[in-house]
């Protein structure tokens, strides 16, 4: 391995006496407690190198890490820098590795074997310790220091491996916090592709709709005319049943139309922008009263609006999702003999929350979820529509940002709620 | 009526059923007009060129066009964009007849010169309705260029 070049802290003299036991004693807590404080490692280290020298009268102390190749490099070092220099190269010698093998320091010094002696000389060293960073999980590195004149005394060798042990667990977390923050930005950057995929399959199956309805449309076209030219010019030549038989086929063609007008609707939704404006609840409702106004005199449905509000947004958007609510009141009112609707809203904060309200057959809790799929109709009553309502419903509200839910129990009626803006810059979160 | 019966109308169209369909409502329209009947593009600029089986006799120059946007060979925004860059071609009234209503169609065709946009409904009285109103208004309505004097 080669010595890294040192950036070492001066070599300044550093006292030899021991220092006065209880200022040492307060310094080394101090020191260990800083160890915990959340800094960057560099700083830690810093301050360790700088307290060292005078809190265990150390000529030289270096932090060796693991480089990526199974060798050591000083991260950081203060002292003589030759004897740093020494203090790393020694680590070829043994003593770094195992410090780490063992978990343990290994304290060379005037008693030790000859060749470790003979090498501490040459750095002008008399004793040397090598203590493992010690993380919880695997050593982070050693904490080499060299002394000359005095050995290192059990106290000094206890008190060097409770600093060494605090210096890898700070290593270690901070491996771990960059690592975290790494796998962050990595999920998070999945989760943004993810994302875009979605939106562009999103997109595209939108337009695919779009195209298919519009290529239905064509045939439908002609079938519906040709049936028409059939009943015009040779109606007189059909009897009963030939004439039935046609007519159905034009009732087909007619709820042909209005699923492929329903599919091109929601393939639409999103793709069109409309400017925002401050809609009001109330007119919406008494719009739809007279746009539907037969269809609701047959059944004697009652239509009110109880607490009326502002919504912002576009207008179709808004009567996109009213008119679907309403119709799937109406359609699904069954037997009721009083049959009624109400529609209010309620402002709360930026938003308004709205609600459609009947007392028609209710919705079993278990199809609460399956309502809003495309094509999803309850069965248990002959319902007009083609089940793309509450789909396009939820997904303008989801659109603006909003969220539509259905409260409902069968026989009880049904409620749904939506929560819209309720003015420019309203955009939920 | 009117002399109308002299004029033509040029009908670009690819399925045979729609062009039944629209020549049915042109006759109901009661306007004696002589409908030409093209399925695509190539033999619609060959009418108005008068070339191919339109060179002899000369095919007459029609007073409206009703044109659809998808076509074989040649389509009709290629169709429309010819007609319109022509001198001599661009004053006749193009009216778009399609099954399509979406936005680049539509603003498509009138930022390359279409005189008017019909989308073919499903219901045929419907149908009727809107072919008789854009010859009617074509026919009599506008007044065409030339003929003020």
């Amino acid at each position: 391995m080669k010595a890294n070049s040192l950036d070492c802290h001066a070599g300044e003299p550093v006292p030899r006496e021991a220092p006065e036991v209880t200022g040492a004693t307060a310094r080394l807590s101090r020191l260990l407690r800083v160890l915990t404080e959340p800094a960057s490692p560099d700083r830690l280290l810093d301050r360790a190198m700088a307290e060292l020298p005078a809190l265990f009268a150390v000529d030289v102390a270096v932090v060796l890490v693991p480089t990526g190749q199974d060798g050591l490099s000083a991260r950081a070092a203060v002292g003589l820098p030759g004897a740093a220099a020494g203090l790393l190269s020694l680590a070829d010698a043994g003593e770094a590795a195992a410090a780490i093998d063992r978990r343990a320091a290994v304290v060379v010094d005037a008693a030790g074997p000859d060749p470790a002696k003979e090498r501490l000389r040459e750095l002008g060293l008399d004793a040397a310790a090598w203590l493992p960073l010690n993380g919880s999980q695997a050593v982070r590195g050693v904490l080499a220091v060299g002394r000359r004149l005095a050995p290192f005394t059990e106290a000094d060798v206890e008190h060097l491996t409770a600093v060494a042990d605090r210096i890898g667990l700070a290593l270690e977390q901070a491996q771990q916090e960059a690592e975290l923050a790494q796998a962050l930005q990595g999920a998070a950057a999945e989760r943004a592709r993810a994302e875009e995929q979605l939106r562009t399959k999103t997109a595209e199956l939108d337009r695919f709709v779009y195209s298919i309805s519009h290529d239905l449309k064509a045939p439908l076209i002609s079938i519906e005319g040709l049936a028409q030219i059939i009943v015009a010019d040779y109606g007189a030549r059909l009897d009963d049943e030939g004439r039935d038989l046609l007519e159905r086929v034009q009732v087909n063609v007619t709820r042909m139309e209005r699923l492929i007008r329903d599919l091109l609707e929601l393939s639409r939704v999103g793709r069109e922008a409309h400017a925002s404006e401050a809609v009001d609840l109330a007119e919406m409702v008494d719009e739809f009263v007279a746009e539907t106004g037969a269809a609701l005199r047959a059944r004697a449905i009652q239509v009110a609006c109880r607490e009326t509000g502002s919504l912002w947004g576009a207008r179709t958007h808004v009567k996109q999702v009213l008119w679907h609510l309403l119709r799937n009141a109406v359609a699904y009112m069954g037997d009721q003999p009083a049959p009624a609707i109400e529609v209010g809203a309620r402002p709360s904060g930026a938003l308004v929350e709205c609600y459609v309200r009947d007392n028609g057959i209710g919705i079993d809790p278990r199809s609460h979820d399956k309502i809003f799929e495309v094509f999803h109709r309850l069965h248990e009553v002959e319902a007009e529509g083609n089940g793309i309502g509450l789909t396009i419903a939820r997904k303008v509200v989801e659109r603006v940002g909003g969220h539509l839910r259905v409260e409902s129990a069968k026989g009880a009626g049904t409620t749904f709620r939506f929560t819209w803006p309720a003015g420019p810059g309203g955009r939920l979160p | 009526v009117n002399g109308t019966d002299a004029v033509t109308i040029l009908l670009v169209e690819d399925n045979a059923d729609h062009a039944t369909l629209t020549r049915r409502a042109l006759r109901n329209g009661r306007l004696l007009n002589e409908v030409v009947w093209v399925k695509d593009g190539a033999e619609a600029l060959d009418f108005l060129y008068r070339r191919g089986r339109f060179a002899e006799p000369p095919a007459p120059r029609p007073g409206l066009i009703l044109l659809d946007l998808r076509l074989p060979k040649i389509d009709g925004h290629a169709v429309l964009r010819q007609i319109k860059a022509d001198e001599s071609l661009r004053t006749i009234p193009v009216v778009m007849l399609t099954t399509s209503a979406q936005p680049e169609d539509v603003n498509g065709s009138y930022g390359a010169g279409a005189n008017s946009y019909i989308t073919k409904p499903v219901s045929f009285p419907d149908f009727i309705e809107k072919i008789s109103a854009v010859q009617l208004y074509w026919m009599l309505t506008n007044v065409p260029p030339g003929s003020a004097s």
